[in-house]
């Protein structure tokens, strides 16, 4: 099996972070390959948990969203250091 | 109740700790671990030092400590990338932390090694064995890297067990086995003997640890002293678990750099000696470590090497005082001619949080510096390491605030951030997000 690079591309977030310190992603943007700024409403997480990968703090976020004609499944990870979210890679 | 001792080493620790940066963080597809490859003290230049390997590049004969041209040579197509300190540390705080939560008692040794005892563990967790696959395996899972472990009743022979077959395995090394595991390997393999030990050691005849195991105490004791009494007790499985605790304390925490152009002035030498204080003393902090001894390093243009070092009055992690202490301790070691080209400042004597006494004169002193550091590390673990420096680094003439090591090309990621300028849409944008909140998103 042959893997590819993720896409691990820095978004900027509209996030809830509720009164029990949960984090939950609701609204991101980015720019596409042809300089198009695409806005993406999170409709659901289907799927989330906490990394510590090379010992770095991360919050996994497995998405569902329409991205133009499309419904698509993606990760959004947040790093919990660099306070950066990134679109990590398109799941479906 | 016999003591169940676990000695656990990451394997290949900077090379594994920058791989799997690059697999689980960055999402990379290519895993340095699988290919030829190694990290490597200054890759731009054809005389840094490799640091750690990958086992292919091992195959090829790539050894740890010699230059990337000589690796090159025997793997012209070894793929090198540049040490990231800043990360190491935080693996090795996590992989320490693992620990902390699973056995009683732990004793880092070094930034990749640690002890646990596991004695009196077996009601709680069952065998120990298993407890042992259970560390191993939740350090893969959960942090991305393997480790081998060492079990046994004694921190010799569990350190000698994980250096056994690598990676990602779980050796026993109990007295009863050592015959079988231990003694057919080449004396060199054993702990604390080193080349000169070795040559010593070859000239008796001596070549495998069974050898020396067997050999007269009384005939090694006359040509090697207290050593050679000390390794002829090793290689029987015998050891003072004090004096692992001891060699242990001595490691410490160092940083060197070899400069662009010889350092011929005083001045300049202590500029470098305050950039290395510098990475010394963070590093230091982010462990909650503090050391006693300071030592320095100096290397001439003609590659003669001299070090000296210094007991301290009182153990620190202060940049300053670290600094201070290394300008003494190089000004009474360096005749002021020799031009040089390396520096190095190496703190020892390093044990967790070591009591201070407070002192007559500065009562606060410490207490200002400490507030200070603290401030400088959490500004640069913000914004960057440039993001603050000592004013001397203001004229520099290449001596970087920073020296040896704490890269900065990392944690890239980067592809297309969004522009700066306002626009309707970035209004819009934030403006929106009223409507996003849970409870109020399907009205
Ligand atoms: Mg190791």
């Amino acid at each position: 099996m042959t893997r590819v690079d993720a896409l691990n591309m820095p978004v900027e977030m509209i996030s809830l972070c509720d009164d029990g310190g949960k984090l939950r992603p609701l609204r991101f943007r980015y720019q596409d390959a042809a300089q198009q700024m695409v806005v993406v409403r999170v409709e659901e997480v289907v799927y989330q948990k906490e990394s510590q990968q090379a010992g770095l703090a991360a919050c996994l976020f497995v998405c569902r969203a329409q991205l133009g004609e499309r419904q698509r499944v993606f990760e959004l990870r947040y790093a919990v250091r660099e306070h950066r979210w990134t679109l990590f890679r398109f799941l479906s | 109740m016999a003591k169940i001792i676990c000695h656990i080493d990451v394997n290949s620790a900077f090379l594994s700790w920058s791989a799997a940066y690059r697999v689980h963080v960055l999402g990379d597809a290519l895993d340095l671990r699988e290919i030829p490859s190694a990290v490597c003290g200054d890759p731009e230049s054809r005389h840094g030092i490799i640091l750690a390997k990958s086992a292919p590049a091992k195959l090829y004969g790539v050894k740890t400590g010699e230059p990337l041209f000589q690796a090159r040579q025997k793997c012209p197509q070894l793929v090198v990338v540049a040490p990231d300190y800043a990360l190491y540390v935080e693996n090795s705080r996590r992989f320490i932390a693992i620990l902390r939560e699973v056995a009683p008692l732990v004793e880092q040794y070094s930034i990749d090694e640690a002890y646990c005892d596991l004695s009196g563990t077996e009601k709680l967790y069952g065998d120990p064995l298993q407890t042992a696959v259970r560390i191993k395996d939740r350090i893969r899972d959960e942090l991305g890297f393997t480790v081998n472990v060492g079990v046994s009743c004694n921190k010799l022979l569990a350190k000698m067990a994980s250096d056994f077959e690598k990676p990602d395995r779980v050796h026993t090394l109990f007295p009863a086995e050592i015959a079988e595991k231990l003694w057919p390997l080449p004396v060199r393999e054993l702990f604390l003997v080193g080349p000169a030990t070795e040559r010593k050691l070859q000239a008796m005849g001596i070549t495998t640890i069974g050898q020396l195991a067997q050999a007269d105490p009384a005939h090694l004791r006359a040509r090697l002293h207290k050593h050679g009494e000390l390794i002829w007790n090793f290689a029987n499985g015998r050891a003072d678990d004090e004096l692992a605790a001891e060699t242990a304390l001595n490691k410490g925490y160092g940083n060197s750099v070899t400069t662009a152009v010889d350092i011929v002035d005083r001045q300049t030498a202590h500029k470098v000696l305050l950039s290395l204080s510098e990475t010394v003393g963070m590093r230091m902090r982010r462990d909650a470590q503090r050391g006693s001894c300071i030592s320095v390093q100096i290397r001439s243009n003609a590659f003669r090497n001299v070090s000296r070092q210094m007991q301290l009055p009182q153990p620190t992690d202060a940049t300053l005082e670290i600094y201070h202490a290394a300008c003494r301790v190089f000004d009474d070691l360096w005749d002021g001619r020799t031009p040089l080209r390396l520096l190095g400042v190496q703190m020892s004597g390093v044990s967790r949080e070591a009591p201070r006494q407070g002192s007559l004169f500065e009562p606060d002193a410490y207490e200002r510096l400490a507030r200070s550091d603290a401030a400088i590390d959490s500004i640069r673990a913000r914004f960057g390491e440039s993001a603050i420096m000592r004013a001397s680094f203001l004229q520099t003439d290449g001596v970087g605030p920073m020296a040896g090591g704490l890269s900065k090309a990392r944690r890239s990621g980067v592809t297309k951030p969004v522009p700066p300028e306002e626009d309707e849409a970035s209004a819009e944008f934030w403006a929106g997000s009223a409507g996003l909140l849970p409870g109020e998103e399907e009205g």
